[in-house]
């Protein structure tokens, strides 16, 4: 299910909201969450939810049975392995199995080739959050949890089960067990949610929209430059409010229900800087490989050689995490090059001297270079698209001049001509701005009577718009 | 604090709406065949859940399509939200025109392409690649050898590809073709038409200000040299390109879909190339309908044919359950006013006529204004859409293969539009799929 659906906001939302807020025990409230949060992954995928249910039961007994091997420190491993190997088997065979088999066979020139398995929504999130509970157990970050619908109930809870942002156990862990929610916590988390609904309905969704249109069916089309540059552009304000969006509303359903999320977002696109931008993009993934994947690696206390390989290894997982497509590991190897490169090549503090207002539109095109590479699974659309943004056409006949512009492009770019600079007003700090600026009650009636106006705006563009799919649900 | 509750009031208010407006639609929502004009296609009726419908995800997806289809005052509220994003651009009636045909188009390609039965496919973007390049003329030769062409002919003498046609693609579909003329009688043929949606020839030719001289298509020649005596292919392209340099409108302006001239010319040159003649056009009365007018207010007209002989038009469910329906809609605004719109799973018109032979119609939306052409040709024209969010073997109760040996089938027509065409999953593997 997805919150963007009739059905979540028409029927599931509002009777798991009156279901859960009749009961005050904490017992019930977890019941009657987790029991929403299975039925929320079921709808559409109930076979699959197999998968988590196994992943979480294993991983349950292995925390267990690593908090009562505490002092045999093998024992311990053992059980951290076991349970780790069982989650991850799920998203490799899933995930990358075909892609590793059709790879290896096409470097060995066989024609064996296996098809993809469908892959069960949010994959790749559950599994994060079922290892950094078992990690977390093992190094003594948190407690095992003795009720196994707790953890399941932490693993699968519906506003973050599906793309994210990936909880860490030892976040939350207080929380499953007493938490409480109030008027004010239900009003901000309603708002929260319903800004969070407007950026993907009436933003996310046009600019999908766009993208769409400016990559048509014919896909090997070479593009003119101006429609490269402007699906890129708009692809760019896409991914970015489709994304965020669904963290906020996951940020704001946690918080009606009590949780509290750290946020996932920080305006990633006034960067002036690449580490920056990670630093402010998909916060939670990015501190998963930092605290599960790079620190444990060696992270920078070693040569400045190793540190370059633990960069490099941390990137190119993060770009695989996305997928099982060279394009994602290319993506993610492409942002591991730019962070060396601002680290080691050019260094930190060279870099921060360029004034901001250059540094500022640099870091801007690389990141819109970067989402091109992400956009397309097939490598060679991406290097297409690619060239057409520099005035090259490849085609199969040779390398010619690209077009400057065409119909369907310039049809594009003057239907979406406002839209995207009202879309590009949002990626600024606005908001926070005018809230430090105008602190005070009469900003917040003014805030909660926009969120309504935007919720209405979104119901009311939900019910024509076909275009609607999240672009992280695939991963 | 006061203040505080009341936020929390409001927000409160807001699960509580929609709330109420879900209820409202569920309980409240008719479940008669209910149908936009504006949108040109059948509203989802309330979705039946079983195991099978829930388990394959069909019923999550029928049940959140049926909500929204359902929303009262739902046309109002898609004119608003239309207004609004109107009002965000600086588009002409043009780019309009430009944006709506091409994403009708990408649509079908991605109706089409979607078929998760389907695996081990050839790369779409090789399938259906276009690109902006010069062909030289002994490129043209090479057809049969590996890749067919559809190209806008500019005026300097060179060629832009619109479409490519690897040799694989054809070979797939030719087979599947012949395994459906294997099914018929030794004078029974097997029809095979491509329309072009207009966008293919608007955005590329039309409105090029005359940077095109015209076009050619080498699918054609190659699916005949690839398929047996019984399999008749057309090439809807070179067909329609005379009356498209003259001027006359073949296609419809609000929607993607050739209009019944389109179609009748398509009709005549099948009719003759079988030694028949073509009912004259004029012999036909109709009524002059308008299409719903788009964003622009721009609308079409078009005729509406009477039936030359009183005929019968019904929906079969599960084999042998029929229901009349109406064979023309004369109050509709669209498309689907021609033999009731495209219902599935499996059609029949009883024709009125006493010819002894019986046609079967394949195809998506094109067929509605070119099969009324073939009803005085046939005892019974049957008709299906055999594209994934039309067709289920599982609805019908059988397979193709059985439906046309027990109807007795005679000629079988496939009428899919280049986007639903060669190089689509329909024609390469849902053709396959539903026949055993």
């Amino acid at each position: 299910m997805v919150f963007s659906s009739m059905t979540f906001l028409m029927f599931f939302l509002p009777i798991t909201l009156l279901l859960y807020f009749l009961n005050e025990r904490i017992r019930w409230r977890n019941g009657i969450l987790l029991v929403a949060s299975l039925l929320f992954y079921a709808w559409g995928e109930p076979v699959l939810i197999l998968l988590m249910l196994v992943s979480v039961g294993v991983n349950y007994v292995c925390a267990l049975g690593i908090e009562r091997s505490a002092s045999a420190k093998t024992m311990q491993k053992i059980w951290l392995i076991v349970g780790a190997s069982a989650s991850m088997i799920f998203l490799l065979y899933f995930k990358y199995g075909a892609f590793f088999v059709n790879s290896a066979a096409d470097l060995l020139s066989l024609s064996a080739h296996v098809a993809e398995k469908k892959l069960p929504i949010g994959i790749s999130f559950y599994t994060f959050q079922v290892l950094t509970y078992t990690v977390d157990v093992y190094r003594g970050k948190a407690k095992a949890q003795k009720n196994p619908a707790r953890l399941l109930l932490y693993v699968s809870c519906f506003p973050q089960l599906i793309a994210g942002p990936i909880v860490q156990y030892a976040d939350v862990a207080d929380m499953l067990n007493a938490r409480s929610s109030t008027p004010v916590g239900f009003s901000e988390g309603a708002r929260r949610f319903a800004v969070g609904l407007a950026k993907k309905v009436l933003i996310a969704n046009i600019c999908g929209a766009a993208v769409e249109a400016l990559h048509p069916a014919d896909s090997a089309v070479t593009m003119s430059v101006l429609g490269a540059w402007y699906a890129a552009g708009m692809y760019t304000l896409q991914i970015y409010f489709d994304f965020s969006a669904y963290s906020d509303m996951a940020i704001g359903l946690g918080k009606i229900f009590g949780f509290t999320y750290k946020e996932n977002f920080n305006y990633p696109y006034i960067s002036g800087s690449v580490s920056e931008f990670w630093r402010r993009w998909h916060i939670s993934l990015g501190s998963f490989f930092r605290d599960y994947v790079y620190i444990p690696l060696g992270g920078n206390r070693g040569t400045a050689a190793r540190t370059v390989l633990n960069l490099m290894i941390v990137w190119s997982l993060t770009g695989m995490w996305h997928g099982a497509s060279w394009n994602f590991i290319l993506w993610g190897a492409y942002y591991g090059l730019l962070i060396v490169a601002e680290r080691f090549v050019i260094g930190r503090k060279r870099w921060e001297r360029i004034p901001y207002a250059v540094r500022l539109p640099l870091v801007l095109l690389l990141t819109v270079w970067g989402w091109v590479l992400f956009y397309h699974t097939n490598l060679l659309l991406g290097i297409r698209q690619l060239s057409a943004m520099a005035g090259i056409a490849l085609t199969e006949q040779g390398v010619t001049l690209a077009t400057l512009s065409d119909p369907l492009a310039l049809a594009v770019v003057r239907k979406y001509s406002v839209f995207p600079l009202i879309a590009m007003t949002a990626c600024l700090p606005i908001v926070p701005l005018f809230r430090k600026r105008f602190s005070g009650q009469w900003t917040e009636v003014v805030s909660y009577a926009a969120a309504t106006v935007l919720l209405l705006l979104s119901l009311i563009f939900l019910i024509g718009q076909s275009y609607n799919p999240f672009i992280y649900f695939r991963f | 604090m006061k203040r505080n509750n009341g936020f929390f009031i409001l927000t409160m208010w807001w699960f509580l709406l929609t709330a109420v407006i879900g209820g409202l639609t569920f309980f409240f929502t008719s479940d008669k065949e209910r149908i936009s004009q504006r949108e040109n296609r059948i509203l989802q009726n309330r979705p039946v859940l079983t195991w099978s419908s829930f388990q394959s995800g069909e019923f999550s997806d029928q049940f959140d399509t049926f909500l929204s289809d359902s929303i009262p005052g739902r046309d109002f509220l898609i004119d608003i939200s239309n207004k609004i994003l109107g009002s965000f651009s600086v588009n002409t009636a043009e780019d309009l025109y430009y944006m709506d045909t091409s994403q009708k188009e990408a649509e079908d390609f991605v109706r089409s392409d979607d078929d998760s039965t389907v695996t081990g496919t050839s790369d779409k973007d090789a399938v259906t690649g276009s690109q902006t390049t010069t062909i030289s003329d002994s490129d043209a030769a090479r057809f049969v050898d590996d890749t067919a062409y559809f190209w806008l002919l500019k005026n300097d003498g060179t060629k832009d590809t619109v479409y490519r046609y690897p040799k694989e693609n054809m070979m797939r579909v030719a087979d599947n073709l012949e395994k459906y003329a294997a099914l018929l009688p030794e004078d029974g043929n097997v029809f095979f038409v491509t329309p072009p949606p207009f966008p293919t020839l608007a955005r590329r030719f039309s409105q090029s200000g005359g940077y095109y001289s015209g076009w050619e298509s080498t699918l054609t020649d190659n699916m005949n040299v690839l398929t047996s005596d019984k399999i008749k292919c057309y090439n809807t392209l070179q067909i329609l390109q005379p009356h498209i340099l003259d001027g006359e409108d073949l296609f419809l302006y609000t929607d993607h879909q050739w209009n019944i001239h389109g179609a009748y010319y398509v009709f005549s040159e099948i009719i003759s190339s079988q030694g028949l003649s073509p009912t004259p056009f004029d012999e036909y009365d109709y009524r002059v309908n308008k299409t719903t007018p788009d964003a622009e207010g721009h609308y079409d007209t078009f005729p509406l044919l009477y039936s030359l002989a009183p005929a019968k038009n019904m929906v079969v469910q599960q084999v042998d359950q029929k229901k009349e329906i109406p064979l023309m809609r004369y109050e509709m605004t669209s498309n689907l006013a021609f033999l009731s719109g495209n219902r599935t799973p499996w059609r029949i018109l009883q024709t009125g006529f006493n010819t002894g032979r019986r046609a079967l119609v394949i195809g998506d939306c094109f067929n509605l204004s070119f099969t009324p052409f073939l009803m005085p040709y046939y005892d019974e024209v049957h008709t299906t859409d055999i594209r994934y969010i039309y067709f289920r073997k599982e609805q019908l109760g059988t397979t193709l293969a059985d439906m046309i040996t027990r109807n007795s089938i005679d000629d079988i027509y496939i009428v899919y539009s280049e986007a639903n065409g060669v190089d689509s999953q329909t024609l390469l593997s849902a053709l396959d799929n539903n026949l055993n």
